[in-house]
């Protein structure tokens, strides 16, 4: 299964690079002129064409292109001539680490609401994390993470307005990451919190949880073993899925806290038509996108025994 | 030999008569509290979008030089003014058009091509594989970058965001009419139109696409939610609406600048989205409790 599995990731990958290839190859404007400058003269564009192997037919150039990916090659940037690896290599950390902070972060607030919520159904503390979770997912991350600059950073002055250059494990690193996992994480956290709620309470009211308690097995346990065990397989999938999306989110993230990650490489990229700087970040994200996708449905089987690929 | 008539059986009768299906779920659907404040709030909005000019006294990208950064509450101005001096209930109002506007127009070309794409694939087996292939691809991209990489191509503008969410949109739409193509086209009724000779465009649009509205409807509304979210954040990076259009993600980013002095500059745009795309959600919610057949079932 996982094999199989792999080959169909391989294929996807392909996929991504062409239509991201492609799509850059559409957009108006020729990357030998931007590259020349507004003085450069024909002969001047023509030389760097070719230098390029932008004369070549669509999909030589594709290949060439899918060679140097390989040797970990994704080109220069036409504005700064910088190696785009170069640049994605330097500000990657930063995305990762606030990406895999703000999982931490939906998955315990998430978890925590929900089965508290499920547990103590219809108490006010339920009505509170129903709130928070349709609240969550509303609540538009960049507006969410003015206010908490606002509140935190500026009245309170108890953290940094933004940046992350300490590393994660110092206390002036972890300070940094507070406000960005918090922003980009309350939108998964609340989905968790819906999913995790709903089948909680699904199992709680399950035969066998009920033969548990008939057999005098203690509450916690029940809760703790029988019931989690089961409540969890839903929910690791959305965590899973959410996962992906916050690498996404990082993009929207990084420019509210000023955050040198890959996503406001990518967004200056796209503002200035630096192609192939927006072809190296978009190709990184959703290669990851689709290899953490691969690595829950793995988990998944793991989980549940149930589910099998081979079929 | 007399007819006793049975007193229970007419009324029965008169009951068995159904509600049609658009009373039906409009019954069920206001019986759930939250979507109705959704519902309200979306109203509300609408009517702010179309009487934006009525309900306002200032053009939303009049500068005033001598009122900048109002605070809330100011004589003239309730909502204050931004740092132009330009009054933020106008471009609230107007912004109100822009989400609504732009959000509509991307879930319904979303719709269409989603639609065509989800009918193929479901009834036609050879193109299945190939629909569904492009579908995953486009699902290979998380969350909104799927739209910049779009926005890259085309360039930066309002008008390209709503193509690029209504592309963004096309895969899960397809997924959700294949699903249900594929569970109605075995039906006995789609072989009798067959046998019939009825012409498959026929058999598609007129007998098969009725039959998947329900889930449409739901994933319409809810997709109106992330529509107007991603048109505001793409607006807030600067991908999208360029200034002075008064759009409320936009606003949002040119507010940040002046926290400091002028939180409200941040928080009112912030409130009107959070509202929108609550209403929209909460909506989509009791939508689909009230179209869900299994609930039918059990009531």
């Amino acid at each position: 299964m996982i094999i199989r599995r792999l080959f169909q990731l391989v294929l996807l990958l392909i996929g991504i690079s062409f239509l991201v290839f492609a799509s850059m190859h559409l957009a108006p404007g020729d990357p030998a002129s931007i590259i020349a400058g507004p003085t450069a003269s024909s002969s001047d564009i023509d030389a760097i064409k070719e230098s390029l192997g932008l004369n070549k037919p669509f999909l030589v150039q594709y290949w060439d292109y899918l060679k140097n990916v390989l040797q970990g090659d994704l080109g220069y940037s036409y504005q700064t001539k910088q190696s785009v690896s170069e640049a994605i290599a330097i500000r990657f950390p930063n995305t990762l680490n606030l990406a895999i902070a703000s999982i931490i972060v939906a998955i315990v607030i998430g978890l925590v609401a929900g089965i508290i919520s499920a547990l103590k159904q219809n108490s006010w503390l339920d009505v509170f994390s129903t709130v928070f979770s349709l609240g969550g997912i509303s609540i538009p991350n960049f507006w969410l993470g003015s206010i908490l600059i606002l509140v935190f950073a500026v009245n309170l002055q108890i953290l940094p307005v933004g940046g992350l250059d300490a590393p994660f494990w110092t206390i002036e690193g972890m300070q940094q990451l507070i406000l960005p996992a918090i922003t980009l994480g309350t939108g998964s956290a609340a989905m968790i919190a819906r999913m995790s709620r709903s089948s909680m309470l699904e199992v709680i009211q399950a035969d066998y949880v009920r033969t548990a308690r008939a057999k005098g097995v203690k509450e916690s346990s029940i809760i703790g073993v029988h019931a989690m065990k089961n409540a969890m397989i839903p929910v690791i999938t959305v965590i899973g899925v959410n996962f992906g999306g916050l690498l996404g989110g990082t993009i929207i993230t990084e420019q509210v806290f000023a955050i040198n990650g890959v996503g406001r490489l990518m967004i200056d990229a796209i503002a200035s038509r630096d192609f192939p700087m927006v072809q190296g970040s978009v190709l990184l994200v959703a290669s990851l996108f689709v290899l953490v996708n691969l690595i829950v449905d793995i988990i998944y089987v793991f989980v549940d025994p149930r589910i099998s690929y081979d079929n | 030999m007399e007819t006793v008539p049975n007193p229970q059986l007419s009324p029965t009768v008169k009951k068995v008569k159904k509600d049609s299906f658009l009373l039906d779920t409009w019954k069920k659907l206001i019986k759930n509290r939250l979507a109705v404040v959704g519902l309200i709030i979306i109203i509300l909005q609408i009517v702010i979008a179309i009487a934006a000019p009525l309900i306002t006294s200032y053009d939303p990208a009049r500068q005033n030089l001598e009122g900048t950064e109002l605070p809330m509450f100011t004589e003239g101005h309730w909502l204050g003014t931004d740092n132009y001096g330009r009054d933020m209930w106008s471009r609230i109002a107007y912004g109100a058009r822009i989400s609504l506007v732009v959000g509509s127009i991307a879930v319904a070309l979303g719709l269409v091509g989603g639609i065509t794409l989800g009918l193929l694939a479901g009834y036609y087996r050879k193109l299945d594989g190939i629909i569904m292939r492009i579908v995953d691809l486009l699902f290979s991209f998380p969350g909104i970058l799927l739209a910049m990489l779009i926005i890259a191509v085309l360039g930066t503008s309002l008008v390209n965001v709503a193509i690029a969410i209504s592309i963004w949109s096309i895969p899960s739409c397809a997924r959700i009419v294949r699903g249900s193509v594929l569970s109605v086209k075995k039906q006995e009724y789609v072989m009798a139109m067959k046998s019939l000779g009825a012409s498959d465009l026929r058999i598609m649009f007129k007998h098969i696409l009725p039959n998947c509205t329900a889930p449409i409807i739901v994933f319409a509304t809810m997709r109106m939610a992330t529509a107007i979210l991603s048109t505001a954040s793409l607006s807030y990076l600067g991908l999208g609406a360029q200034p002075p259009t008064p759009e409320w993600g936009a606003m949002i980013s040119q507010g940040q600048a002046y926290m400091w002095t002028s939180p409200h500059m941040t928080i009112i745009p912030g409130i009107a989205i959070m509202l929108t795309v609550f209403a929209f959600n909460v909506v989509g919610d009791g939508l689909r409790d009230a179209l869900d057949p299994n609930m039918k079932v059990n009531q």
